[in-house]
């Protein structure tokens, strides 16, 4: 066991796929696989306090040249309603695949650990538009201009792999810091 | 499944007897019979909702607690090592309850073991009897179906 020595802030681009694995007893056991994430400074992290200290992300999962988010996977095609099956108490396990790159070894998936919270938000913007040949407008046509989606997840194990991600790190002097790099034109040009 | 509260206290009783040590274990009894000791008594306790689907009327599903409580008694002389030994049993029954595949099987992955508390109740002088008891929640999803079965 050696110590891991973090500089924070020299990888902001935190790319990859985050995946959740259904294990729940009650409910359909969900395949929920987000291509590719990208995950953007979020809550505080909390290094003092009285309560168990949680490790947030934040992200938005972006979509492929289809326009798909990623896609989520059900075990029943065939479930039909009503069902006290269907109901849904959500419990699983979630890992991170950072983006392929040339790095050795490839990266592989990796178990974020214990997971309080993942939350999927799908958001769309909408352009209305009025009928307003009468006395009285209506809404005749709402086509959806544009779409995003976010991912939200609360991470329970504080290691350095799950520090690295939520702090935007790499492992000191292996890259050098983020000034270093700004400051050499190499780096600038490429 | 069969009614998962009486398949969790029945569990709860025989692991109690195979922890080393336990001369007699028992459920909803007074005492354990010829007075063995040490030994574990097992009552059933509380059976709590936790929480149900919203909009489910019938209780055809929904998440229960049950806190049974476990008193383990034993013999001191003086009271000296009465405290050693109480802090011994307390150990032994949580650590096997909390690791007890069968257990952690019937409360499922919705589900859980908590060991929730420990108290000593104040001795009886003249029987040089001391009593700790230990109070450990599990919670588990509850099927009316189970209770037909």
């Amino acid at each position: 066991m050696a110590a891991s020595t973090l500089s924070i802030g020299t990888a902001p681009q935190q790319r990859g796929t985050l995946i959740f694995t259904g294990a729940n007893d009650i409910g359909p056991q969900l395949v929920m696989t987000l291509t590719l994430v990208q995950f953007s400074p979020s809550g505080s992290i909390n290094m003092i306090g009285d309560e168990y200290g949680i490790l947030e992300l934040t992200g938005e999962a972006l979509a492929d040249e289809d326009g798909s988010f990623g896609t989520v996977v059900h075990p029943d095609d065939a479930a039909a309603t009503p069902d006290i099956g269907n109901y849904y108490v959500g419990t699983g396990t979630v890992t991170w695949t950072p983006e392929a790159t040339s790095a050795v070894p490839t990266p592989t998936a990796r178990d974020l650990g214990n997971c309080n919270a993942f939350e999927f938000t799908q958001e769309y913007e909408l352009l209305d538009h009025w009928n307003r040949r009468g006395g009285t407008r209506y809404k005749d046509f709402r086509p959806v201009t544009q779409q995003s989606a976010n991912v939200r997840i609360e991470l329970d194990e504080w290691t350095a792999e799950n520090l690295r991600l939520a702090m935007f790190a790499e492992t000191a002097g292996t890259t050098g810091t983020a000034r270093a790099r700004r400051a050499t034109p190499a780096t600038r040009a490429a | 499944m069969a009614d998962p509260r009486e398949a969790l206290l029945n569990r709860v009783v025989a692991v109690c007897a195979a922890v080393p040590g336990i001369q007699a274990s028992v459920r909803n009894r007074l005492d354990a019979a010829a007075l063995r000791r040490p030994a574990s008594i097992v009552h059933d306790g509380a059976e709590q909702l936790l929480d149900a689907p919203q909009g489910e009327r019938r209780s055809r599903l929904q998440r229960m607690e049950l806190s049974p409580s476990i008193t383990v008694v034993i013999r001191g002389d003086d009271g000296a090592e009465a405290g050693a030994l109480m802090t011994l049993y307390r150990s032994r029954i949580v650590f096997a309850i909390l690791n007890d595949a069968e257990l952690l099987g019937l409360v499922g992955s919705n589900g859980g073991i908590r060991y929730e508390s420990a108290i000593v109740a104040l001795p009886d002088a003249e029987a040089r009897e001391y009593r700790i008891t230990l109070e450990i929640v599990f919670t588990y999803p509850f099927y009316l179906s189970d209770l037909g079965a």
